[in-house]
């Protein structure tokens, strides 16, 4: 078939030769280019995802708000310290409380910044559906499973780089400053990572529900909605329940199972209260609200027309 | 390659491409025409596997797109509506693509200077005009140098430099051996870049054949032609099926014979030919005439 053309036969399938596209005309030998392709793979589907996200402007602008957020409430810690602390001595383990509880204030704005991580998520895929990049987007990667594992894998390594920075920023500024007021977190006990992996581990989980409502939803009005509905109307619906009810002892129960109550239930760590639900089964069903949304998400993004 | 058998695709009630079969050869460009509305756009995003057929399939190079292991090496598409994202810049647009098959930069480079864009690769998507975006999406569907190339409507937008440049571009790609799939709803276009028409009319396929055939049966071609030796070269294109008609000392129009064969014959006697021009209104005419029950919305008579 292509005996007549001016193009040498094509080297795209190792396996060329068995199939019908051997015949394929696919090499860049007539044109002296510098290509050099090789197959799509994970591994460099995921690289065109990270790459996509780096370029996106509005990426930036969310983690320059994150920043904002833990500037501003390391900044608040650093002054209430000071009124807080000014003229009390604590004995050796109060001090040390206290210091973890700097730590654990600090760590609350992560709250927020979760919120910003959602809508980073959930843009990361809606983006796509809303400029038609979609189109190109499947064309290179044909393989929607694959896409839409890289494109979630590259969305998490993202938002984990940027919660590590400001994990350090926290502990530049928190350290010295605990140490200032004499009031140093024992750093050999596992009390203080714990709750730093932990804290970590919460904002990427809970943005990943972001994610999956994005793929769920292809709109990015509708995703972060949504995102913040299914965080913010457990605490509401379940206060007005606890209201109604007069605090009866199913709402209670229910209430652990809701997201944020999770949230505290997994970062909680060695200081989990005995109503508390065990902190690997808060942490597996922080998971399983992830995979409720995510997984209906994954299975429409790979049937639905693009 | 691109081979569509049985070929359906149903948007809830309506059914926009309705069990067509075709196939299309390298080498050459299939123009794909038809009305509005007619699914040439449904059937090129089943191509390239971004929507489901509702039954039948459509195969590039033997095998459905998405089981393609280095698809942009086989397959390179514009598809209509620019798939680019507005905030990135055209340059990183392309990266991206490269990345997913490790095409080195240089290759991005070069089709960047390929498609002349480039003084605007580093300026965002955001702000480029259409026939800008247009490039940019012949320069992500050139990125992996493919046998098989599918451009819907690329010269919607474009200014007549851009409609020249495309047209040669699509020329020779084809003369390099590659299959060019390209559609269009202007007949006068297809008539100066085809070598075969696939003519569809509310999904189904009205007409399969080389823009020769098209235009032949109703025995309608008109070529004018400016000459210095019109009095030889009209002796030299007599024939059976072919008439001459006199302008002028210098002007005549043939019936009955393409362009292509009227300047070969000129070169053959030498004869200096100053202008050939295919008048298309009998073409845009019988193109008419097929898709006339065919069109969604004819315009109503202004009175
Ligand atoms: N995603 C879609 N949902 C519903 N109807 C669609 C969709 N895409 C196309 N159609 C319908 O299918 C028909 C064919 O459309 P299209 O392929 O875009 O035609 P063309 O490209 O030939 O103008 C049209 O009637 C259009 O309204
Ligand atoms: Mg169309």
């Amino acid at each position: 078939m292509n005996a007549n053309t001016s193009r040498a036969p094509g080297s795209a399938h190792p396996d060329a030769g068995s199939t019908a596209s051997a015949a394929s005309p696919t090499s860049a030998a007539s044109t002296g280019s510098a290509l050099g392709a090789a197959e799509v793979s994970f591994a460099r589907a995921l690289r065109a995802e990270w790459l996509k996200l780096t370029s996106l402007r509005l990426n930036w602008w969310l983690s320059l708000a994150a920043l904002a957020v833990m500037v501003l409430t390391l900044t608040a810690t650093v002054f209430s310290t000071r009124y807080l602390l000014a003229d009390t001595s604590l004995q050796d383990t109060e001090a040390q409380l206290t210091g973890l509880g700097l730590f654990e204030n600090a760590f609350a704005s992560f709250t927020l910044i979760t919120l910003l991580m959602g809508a980073l998520a959930a843009v990361a895929i809606t983006t796509e559906h809303s400029s038609g990049s979609i189109r190109s987007s499947l064309a290179a990667v044909p393989n929607r499973s694959i896409f839409f594992a890289a494109k979630l894998l590259a969305v998490c390594g993202f938002i984990a780089a940027l919660t590590a920075a400001l994990m350090l920023l926290c502990f530049l500024v928190l350290l010295p400053l605990a140490g200032f007021y004499d009031v140093m977190p024992p750093l050999w006990e596992p009390e203080l990572w714990w709750m730093t992996l932990s804290s970590a581990a919460v904002v990427i989980i809970t943005a990943a529900l972001g994610f999956g409502l994005g793929a769920l939803l292809r709109s990015t009005a509708g995703a972060v909605v949504t995102y913040c509905l299914l965080l913010f109307s457990g605490p509401i619906a379940l206060g007005l329940l606890q209201a109604l009810t007069d605090f009866a002892p199913w709402v209670e129960e229910l209430a652990r199972f809701e997201i944020f109550a999770l949230q505290r239930q997994f970062t909680a760590g060695s200081a989990s209260l005995a109503t508390d639900l065990p902190v690997p089964l808060a942490g597996a069903l922080l998971l399983a609200w992830a995979g409720l949304v995510l997984i209906p998400g994954w299975l429409l993004f790979t049937r639905r027309d693009a | 390659m691109i081979t569509a058998s049985g070929l359906t695709k149903s948007y809830g009630e309506r059914t926009a491409v309705d069990g067509i079969s075709f196939a299309l050869e390298p080498g050459r460009v299939t123009g794909f025409l038809g009305p509005n509305g007619a699914g040439k756009s449904t059937t090129m995003r089943l191509a390239m596997g971004l929507d489901r057929p509702s039954a039948g399939q459509i195969t590039i190079n033997g095998r459905p797109y998405a089981e393609h292991r280095a698809p942009l090496r086989e397959v390179g598409a514009v598809l209509d509506a620019g798939a680019c994202h507005p905030g990135w810049t055209g340059e990183q647009q392309l990266r991206i693509l490269a990345a997913t098959h490790a095409i080195p930069k240089a290759r991005v480079q070069e089709v960047i200077e390929m498609t002349g864009l480039s003084s605007v690769a580093t300026r965002r998507i955001k702000s480029y005009s259409l026939g800008m975006t247009q490039r940019l999406g012949i320069a992500a569907a050139m990125l992996g140098d493919p046998g098989v190339l599918i451009f819907d409507e690329p010269i919607n937008g474009l200014d007549p430099e851009g409609v020249r440049w495309v047209r040669q571009l699509v020329r020779r790609l084809a003369a390099q051996g590659r299959t060019v799939f390209i559609s269009s709803h202007l007949m006068s276009e297809m008539a100066q870049t085809a070598d075969h028409l696939i003519v569809l009319g509310q999904g189904r396929i009205i007409a399969d054949q080389p823009l020769g055939d098209f235009i032949d049966p109703a025995g309608e071609t008109r070529v004018l032609v400016r000459t210095e030796d019109a009095q030889a070269l009209m002796a030299a294109l007599a024939g059976a099926q072919i008439t001459l008609v006199c302008q002028d000392a210098e002007t005549f129009e043939a019936r009955g014979i393409d362009a292509r064969s009227i300047g070969r014959r000129a070169l053959e006697i030498g004869a200096v030919v100053h202008e050939l021009t295919p008048l298309h209104s009998s073409l845009e005419e019988s193109y008419l005439r097929l898709t006339g029950n065919y069109v969604e919305h004819r315009s109503g008579g202004l009175v």
